[in-house]
């Protein structure tokens, strides 16, 4: 039995009082902001526990529905379970101003509502106030050189919340419906073009949140210049929203219509195929420039983008497998990255950078975020034992049997280029010789490293009893009639390509990194750290220019490979859009504007022309 | 030049649009129901002989009451865009002759009567508030031009422009008063072509004329004094 | 007894009677202004539950029935204008109370009263002459009031109101000339019920000459030249009277006469192309903008935009959208101003640059800003982003994707520059010009008086439908014609 039962509105008015609460009470208490953020966010949880099923809310005249199902829980959990353990992690920063605590508590809510939402504008409100929540809380810091980055998001966001408007105006008036409901019953009704328009303007709209290439050029400089501890919750939780919003729009609405799966070149729905395509571009291209980032947070960004793409790939496929997986990694993805950003958070705490070439040595400062590290960069790079290794798994799989070869293919070397940026982040920063500034590091607080241990069960325990998590997704898919895998148990989990069993490889696996820390331990040590100024010459030629450290450059020769692919850059593409617009504003204001009482006449007599001969034709 | 040329053109084509339209508007004719209806009620229901003057003051006159604003407003937007600019009073080469100033002295108070009693009798005969104000300006003006040093008082013209306008609307919300509409004629219609006749016309018309003569004065007195520092 | 038409007469008594309370004592007409608003607020709430019970109250003046003689509607629509423009005027006037007004100051008192009685006329008359000579009033006051503070920026500002201005109220007096001459009737109702018998020809004279006249006032394309200087030019509380009251009636007037007297959708759409072009003309001229003033009055053209292409659409959704982003653009656009007025305070700059930093300075009023420019950018949680959402479903309802994608077009170039603005604000870099700034403004009244919009803003943004049900009435009323000749020509009259 409950103690309390609250409706939609009043869930939903509660917290957004509390966050008032708590900016008038942090300005005042200081100290007690980000308990009392940490406090409302834990009784968000539980309220959450107690909402009913289904509920109406009755706003402008319109009816607001919301519900919770299945799919809603995976995602309602993931974000809180994340926001939570941020919101832990934040205690112990005192900077953040009360502005950021009472935003940060919106922003999660509105995160929560996008999830429960079951229509089309309550949807909308929640999407577009979590977009600006995120905005404001990056400004509210002030620092001037986040400040194109905050605005870039805010750009994109809103850019995508207007491809979402539109998307979702034409479901509405093309079905006279704004709840789902109804609107899927009379998703039939809707002349095949109408929808396809607007499920690509969705797709794209919610794209933009799930950093899909080319819209994904806001997500690299919005997660490195967000807050250090909060960039945990963007990049694994906000971003999920996206990929929620493209699950909806994809398998909610358009796949249950026929005329839309018709669309199909030898059995394979084009959408979908573009998708697959877009996924695995983005997820190999945004690896690659991964690889060659000097900063950790942009390395850890632009790995966020790639992971993201493993995702989008996997919708595309749209098969048992494909579903599953998707769903998988959005979970996978959301702790291990999570995980990682806040050791990031963690680091720059103690050291003030995130510099890759600046750090280095931390392991023997900060053991503890080196282990975490190290199990967050095994998730990442799908190593068994872990959840990543679950989802890429079936990813793989969902890949190769779906016969996508060559996009599949491009999914492995992502992959590959994954272990190859997580090894230089690791090893910049946690391993080679200490620099002289840090010799007085502590360990991160222990908010931290308990953060660390609570993200690291769900990561082993969903890696070595992968059953757990697909009877999940399973149950999802079930509830949305899409094609769900249903060959699992607990530890293992049959495809056609092949059965695996999580925990006996879980345990091999751990087993042997065991082996190898024994032997690293017994002979390992009597070798030599390396000179701070060692540098991997080979083929490099030193100049005295750079500065001779080993994180110096550290993929210099992966750059000059791929020189060529890497100067193909969407970002350029959208500055030279820019220039467009810029220039067409200018002529505007110069044109319309331009401050001439004569001119301004001149204007008044051409239109009054054109208009007698646009009226005189209809009337004559 | 061309864009002048090009001007020119345009205008020509509006000119000729609206002219070609102009011509099918049937001017005159007697048609208008609303015209029709005050030529044949006017004095049965206002009391006024001059239909004109009723017209004006009675059946439209919410938009004499927005004239006389514009009025106002045309008198105060120009003091106050004038104001302080009017420091420097230049010397004149010439006096105005003795004929002048004698005969503007002579003739100041005959265009004051004047000026009052076009708008005393505004419903009886053509004329009304608004020429007659001009009018007891015109009387004004004669003495700005003849006697250089006349100033009329502007702490005078101030209040009783304040007190006309404000009459004017006590006058109307009387009418909402007594009888429910504003403007209202809550005083009986009187004989016809009597000058104690027309219920609230003759009020009104006297609140307009010494509002108009007060205003047109100050605004002329504005006018004088910047042109002068020229 | 209360009765609309105490809305007009008030006003008019309290500023003829402005020099009057100076005599008294020099600093009183400071606060008529105040007073007078506070009066006409009062008048028209509790003429409110008269008109939920009536559905609208026609008053005739001088005991003369339409048409013969001039009536005021106090409808739904007219009534929510009448509302948006005395809020607007009231809060103006509180913000009056600690600024130190232009001289001649009585003047500039009488002027200020005397706009916003022109406009609450103009949104009540139901007699197309009567409208005019509101718009004559609004318009004349707007110049002077341009023109006020006496530098040569200002009177060139007012110059080019004055032109383009009275070359626009001609033009709608022509207009209104045709139809006279054609019809024989002013009173709105009558014409609209005989609009049927006019040449088509002429009608579509009238309409252009009426469109382009009035589309000085609502700020439409190409006659609009004159904003960006007038708000640059006049005094901070007359520019939120522009963007809030004198632009609204201009719209108010634009619908009533498209929709109520000409009737046709075929002209109503008209104001889709012009709104589409307004809108994307001040969006795309406020990216680049450096002045912050000049930037809000893009905005205001640009949200004017919105406006008409609402009001183009002629679909209930959309006007419902259109009257509400009318209320909301008003009260965010004046608290933007009254707050930029008091963060400008001291500095004497304007510009983007020379406010760096603001929000670390002046932080109560920065936020009192920034909500305003929150509720302008349609974002929820505040009130803009209702009508915004409205406007939009309600185009593409109505089947005009395109120009609903090109109206978002819009609105991202505005959150770009509006993001730029903000990032300004609160840049912890602090400009040169705020070093030596006092922290938080004493001016409690505005202060008082902003917080109180702010606070307005979110609780609609919240909980929008006690207004949105009253502007419902306002768009059915607008959208059948029938319905509102019924009221006026065939009873209802007091």
């Amino acid at each position: 039995m409950n103690l309390v039962t609250l409706s939609y509105a009043q869930y939903f008015g509660l917290f957004v009082s509390l966050s008032v609460v708590i900016y008038l009470l942090g300005k005042g208490v200081p100290p007690i902001k980000s308990v009392l953020s940490f406090l409302s966010l834990l009784l968000a949880a539980y309220l959450f526990t107690t909402l009913q099923s289904t509920g109406q809310t009755t706003l402008l005249l319109l009816n607001f529905t919301f519900g919770i199902d299945i799919l809603t829980k995976f995602f309602v959990w993931m974000t809180f379970g994340i926001a939570i353990i941020v919101s832990f992690v934040l205690v112990s920063n005192k900077e953040l101003s009360p502005t950021f605590h009472a935003l940060y508590l919106i922003n999660v809510i509105a995160t929560v509502f996008i999830f429960l939402s079951r229509d089309l504008i309550s949807f909308f409100l929640a999407w577009e106030l979590m977009g600006w929540t995120t905005f404001a809380m990056i400004i509210s810091d002030g620092w001037t050189d986040k400040l194109k980055a905050a605005r870039k998001y805010f750009v994109w966001s809103a850019i995508g919340a207007y491809f979402v408007l539109i998307g979702f105006a034409i479901l509405i008036s093309q079905t006279g419906y704004y709840q789902f409901e109804p609107i899927l019953a009379h998703i039939g009704t809707i002349p095949t073009g109408w929808l396809i328009f607007a499920v690509a303007l969705l797709v794209a709209g919610f794209g933009v949140k799930a950093a899909m290439m080319p819209l994904h050029v806001w997500a690299p400089d919005a997660y490195s210049e967000s807050p250090h501890e909060f960039t945990g919750f963007f990049s694994g939780v906000l971003s999920k929203a996206g990929i929620y919003g493209v699950f909806m729009a994809f398998f909610y609405f358009a796949a249950r219509f026929e005329a839309f799966n018709m669309l199909r070149i030898h059995g394979t729905s084009i959408f979908g195929y573009i998708m697959v395509w877009i996924g695995a571009i983005t997820a190999f291209g945004a690896a690659l420039i991964a690889t060659n980032q000097e900063y950790g947070k942009k390395l850890l960004a632009w790995s966020s983008v790639s992971q993201l793409g493993y995702i989008i790939f996997a919708f595309g496929i749209a098969d048992s497998l494909g579903m599953t997986g998707a769903l998988a990694h959005a979970l996978a993805h959301a702790l291990f990255k999570s995980m990682l950003f806040i050791i990031m958070a963690a680091v720059i705490m103690r050291t003030g950078t995130d510099h890759l070439p600046s750090l280095g040595g931390l392991i023997k400062k900060m053991p503890l975020s080196f282990i975490f590290a190290v199990v967050g960069g095994l998730a990442l790079a799908g190593i068994p034992m872990t959840i990543g290794f679950t989802s890429k798994w079936i990813i793989y799989e969902a890949g190769i049997h779906g016969g996508y070869i060559f996009t599949t293919t491009l999914i492995f070397a992502a992959s590959t280029a994954a272990f190859l940026y997580y090894y230089r982040f690791v090893y910049s920063v946690f391993l080679g010789p200490l620099h002289e500034e840090h010799k007085e590091v502590k360990e991160a607080p222990a908010y931290y490293w308990i953060s660390y241990i609570l993200i690291a069960i769900p990561i082993f325990y969903f890696g070595l009893y992968p059953g757990k998590l697909l009877a999940i997704i399973s149950k999802i898919l079930d509830t949305y009639d899409l094609p769900s895998l249903q060959t699992y148990t607990a530890t293992t989990v049959a495809t056609p390509l092949g059965t695996f069993n999580g925990l006996l490889i879980g345990l091999g696996f751990g087993a042997a990194l065991l082996v190898g820390l024994i032997l690293y331990l017994i002979g390992g040590r009597t070798k030599k750290a390396a000179s701070p100024t060692d540098k991997y010459l080979a083929s490099e030629v030193v100049t005295n220019e750079f500065e001779l450290h080993y994180a110096m450059d550290f993929y210099k020769f992966l750059e000059r490979e791929l020189h060529g692919i890497l100067k193909i850059s969407a970002q350029k593409f959208y500055e030279f859009f820019e220039e467009i617009v810029r220039f067409t504003a200018d002529l505007n204001r110069k044109l319309f504007f331009c401050g001439n009482g004569q001119a301004y006449l001149y204007y008044l007599t051409i239109i009054l022309t054109i208009l007698i001969f646009a009226i005189w034709r209809i009337n004559l | 030049m061309i864009r002048k040329l090009f001007v020119l053109f345009l205008l020509v084509i509006v000119g000729f649009f609206l002219a070609s339209v102009v011509v099918s508007v049937p001017f005159g004719a007697e048609k208008t129901i609303v015209g029709r209806y005050y030529l044949n009620n006017t004095i049965g229901e206002t009391g006024g002989v001059n239909a004109v003057t009723s017209i004006v003051v009675l059946y439209r006159g919410f938009d004499t009451l927005g004239e006389v604003t514009v009025l106002f407003l045309a008198a105060t937007g120009l003091a106050a865009i004038l104001a302080n600019t009017r420091e420097k009073r230049k010397k004149h080469k010439e006096k105005p002759s003795l004929i002048m100033r004698v005969g503007t002295d002579y003739l100041f108070p005959a265009a004051i009567v004047f000026g009052s009693y076009i708008f005393l009798h505004g419903h009886l005969t053509p004329g009304g508030g608004f020429p007659g104000g001009v009018v007891i300006a015109s009387g004004f003006l004669m003495l700005f031009l003849a006697q250089w040093h006349y100033k009329a008082d502007e702490l005078w013209l101030k209040v009783i422009e304040s007190l006309a306008g404000m009459t004017y609307v006590l006058i109307g919300l009387i009418g909402l008063w007594k009888l429910g509409t504003f403007l209202g004629n809550f005083l009986g219609k009187g004989t016809p072509n009597m000058l104690l006749s027309a219920g609230i016309i003759p009020l009104i018309y006297i609140v307009i004329g010494i509002k108009v003569g007060s205003e047109m004065t100050g605004l002329l007195q504005n006018l004088r004094e910047t042109t002068e520092n020229e | 007894m209360v009765s609309p038409i105490l809305l007009i007469a008030i006003p008019l008594f309290m500023a003829f009677s402005v020099p009057l309370w100076g005599l008294i004592w020099k600093k009183l007409p400071r606060y008529i202004p105040f007073a007078t608003f506070g009066m006409t607020i009062a008048v028209l709430v509790s003429l409110l539950p008269q008109l939920w019970a009536k559905g609208v109250i026609s008053v005739v003046i001088a005991g003369v029935k339409p048409p013969f003689g001039i009536n005021l509607v106090f409808g739904p629509f007219g009534a929510f204008f009448a509302l948006i423009i005395q809020i607007v005027a009231l809060a103006a006037s509180i913000y009056l109370f600690e600024y130190e007004p232009p001289e001649p100051a009585e003047k500039f008192y009488m002027l200020f009263i005397l706009v916003v009685l022109g406009a609450t006329g103009m949104v009540l008359t139901g007699d197309i002459f009567n409208m005019f000579v509101f718009l004559e009033i609004t318009s004349i006051s707007s110049y002077a009031l341009t023109a006020i503070r006496k530098d040569g920026h200002s009177a060139e500002a007012g110059f080019k109101y004055l032109l383009l201005g009275s070359l626009g109220s001609t033009l709608f007096l022509f207009g209104i000339a045709l139809i006279y001459g054609s019809l024989g009737t002013l009173n709105m109702a009558d014409i609209g019920a005989r609009i049927g018998e006019m040449n088509p020809n002429l009608l579509a004279a009238a309409v252009i000459l009426i469109l382009i006249g009035m589309g000085v006032e609502a700020e439409m394309l190409p006659v609009n030249g004159w904003v960006p200087d007038a708000y640059q030019a006049a005094p901070v509380p007359v520019v939120s009277i522009f963007s809030g009251v004198v632009a609204k009636a201009g719209i108010y007037a634009l619908a009533r006469i498209l929709y109520t007297i000409i009737g046709l959708e075929s002209y109503a759409s008209l104001l889709l192309i012009f709104g589409i072009l307004t809108l994307l003309a001040g969006e795309l001229a406020a990216l680049r903008q450096k002045d912050v003033r000049r930037l809000l009055a893009y905005s205001s053209i640009g949200q004017m935009g919105l406006i008409m292409l609402a009001f183009g659409t002629v679909g209930f959704t959309a006007v419902i959208g259109g009257i509400f982003h009318a209320f909301n653009h008003a009260l965010a656009k004046a608290l933007m101003f009254f707050a930029l007025g008091i963060m400008a305070a001291g500095v004497g700059k304007w510009d983007m640059d020379s406010l760096e930093g603001i929000g670390r300075v002046k932080p109560y009023t920065t936020l009192l800003f920034t909500i305003g420019l929150l509720s302008t950018l349609g974002l929820p949680m505040f009130s803009g982003f209702w009508s915004k959402l409205l406007i939009i479903i309600g185009m593409v309802n109505a089947k005009y994707t395109v120009y609903a994608s090109l109206a978002l077009f819009g609105s991202a170039v505005e959150v770009v520059y509006f993001a730029r603005l903000l990032g300004k604000f609160y840049s912890s870099k602090i400009s040169n010009n705020l070093k030596d700034a006092i922290p938080e403004s004493k001016k409690i009244f505005s202060l008082l008086g902003m917080t109180f919009i702010a606070i307005f803003i979110l609780a609609v943004g919240i909980y929008p439908d006690a207004l949105v049900k009253w502007i419902a009435q306002g768009a059915y009323i607008l959208l059948n014609k029938a319905t509102y000749i019924g009221m006026i020509i065939g009873g209802a009259i007091q």
